[in-house]
């Protein structure tokens, strides 16, 4: 249940970073045709690094777990063979 | 550990950028800025909380795994002043606690070891056969020769006696258990705990009287000097077990003069002794056949039995008890060396 809940987290903060990029735009604080403004460059470049940090630690999750998971096989597969070496029988 | 280690660096990264967000707000004039300036605001702060809880999942989710891998053991919180102190005092309850029940345990062994000591010396006396002149012997191995009393009292005047003897303080029959109680300060049956004392004792002169060589008396091997009376009859059984080396006892104290009156004071109370059952049989010795050495009492003057108590008028017996009481007769046996 925490590991979920630190992954919502961690695609709120993906979330938060592409929200931040589009905001000026979505508000209609960015003309599109003009310069950005210093909010406008803040927001844009928060909101990317976050994306990005969002999005590495996503898939970092993901390939844990999934990584894990294979690990967990493994193991299992190296125990039923020790098993099946101890009773050859069976 | 990867996945963990990337969330909270995602998290530690998303509340830098909430702060940063926040700061820069207030710092370029976010307030003014109108619309751009809030939402940056409201973004900073959800940032800030979204991270904060991130970073909380992930680290607790790390450590539960660290716990069950066996990495992380259970923390030993260092005890602050209060809870020392508070440890001292019940450390040194339990320490008193500890030393009244060793001392008292020490105590009770003391006055097992005395009573042990009582008993094993109480143990010439009773193998020096007729020296006590007691009253009626029992079927146990050690019993003593009873001489025979020749004086029969009315029953009118044994219960007489037995009423009065019960309305003091009934010495004479019980006065081994008054010890008993006295000793283990503990109001107790009197017949339970004349039965253990008589047990213990049996259980103890047992090797004794294997290794000194005396043998138990068998029942029955010769006959005894018949008593002329009930309360000689009474005393039959005993006086038949050791007659070979009681007779010349028997025979002397019959004729004694006081041998009523004191035969009569230590009887045992009838009416008032509780019925106890046949003590637990004593095992008997696997020397039977060897021709152990046996004590030849030699010949000495009838030693005169101590009274250990001295009724105001001559008490005569009462009613005979059941064959086979052999607690009766040691408990009054007993009074000599008790």
């Amino acid at each position: 249940m925490v590991t979920r809940i630190g992954v919502v987290g961690v695609a709120g903060v993906f979330a938060a970073g592409l929200w931040l990029v589009a905001a000026p735009f979505a508000l209609g604080c960015q003309h599109p045709g003009t310069a950005w403004t210093g909010a406008t460059r803040t927001d844009v470049v928060t909101g990317g690094v976050l994306a990005m940090a969002g999005f590495a630690g996503l898939f970092a999750v993901v390939a844990g777990r999934v990584g894990e998971l294979y690990a967990d096989a493994r193991s299992a597969a190296s125990l039923a063979a020790t098993a099946d070496r101890g009773n050859p029988g069976t | 550990m990867t996945r963990y280690l990337s969330g909270l660096c995602v998290a530690g990264l998303g509340l830098c950028g909430g702060g940063w967000l926040i700061v820069a707000t207030v710092a370029f004039g976010g307030e003014s800025a109108g619309l751009a300036g809030r939402v940056n605001l409201l973004t900073g702060a959800g940032l800030v909380v979204v991270s904060s809880a991130t970073l909380g999942c992930w680290a607790t989710a790390w450590r539960r795994r660290m716990r069950v891998d066996g990495v992380l053991t259970a923390r030993f919180l260092i005890a602050t002043r209060r809870e020392a102190r508070q440890n001292r005092r019940e450390l040194r309850k339990e320490v008193g606690r500890t030393a009244r029940l060793a001392k008292r345990s020490a105590k009770e062994a003391r006055r097992a070891a005395r009573r042990s000591a009582r008993l094993a010396g109480g143990r010439d006396v009773l193998s020096s056969g007729a020296g006590l002149g007691s009253a009626p012997g029992g079927d146990g191995p050690y019993s003593v020769s009873v001489p025979a009393v020749p004086a029969v009292p009315s029953r009118e005047a044994a219960e007489a006696a037995s009423s009065r003897e019960a309305g003091s303080s009934r010495e004479a029959g019980s006065s081994k258990e008054t010890v008993f109680s006295k000793e283990t300060g503990e109001p107790g049956e009197p017949g339970e705990s004349a039965v253990e004392l008589l047990s213990e004792l049996r259980a103890m002169l047992m090797p004794l009287l294997t290794a000194t060589g005396e043998r138990p008396a068998a029942h029955g091997t010769a006959p005894g000097p018949n008593g002329t009376a009930p309360a000689a009859n009474r005393t039959a059984p005993a006086a038949n077990r050791t007659a070979p080396a009681a007779a010349p006892y028997a025979a002397t104290w019959a004729a004694a003069p006081h041998a009523a009156t004191w035969a009569a004071a230590n009887a045992p109370d009838t009416p008032d002794t509780p019925v106890v059952p046949d003590a637990p049989p004593v095992p008997a010795p696997a020397v039977a056949p060897l021709p152990l050495p046996r004590r030849t009492p030699a010949p000495r003057p009838v030693p005169r039995p101590v009274p250990l108590r001295t009724p105001a008028s001559p008490v005569p017996s009462p009613a005979p008890p059941a064959d086979g009481d052999d607690l009766m007769f040691a408990a009054d046996g007993e009074e000599a060396w008790w």
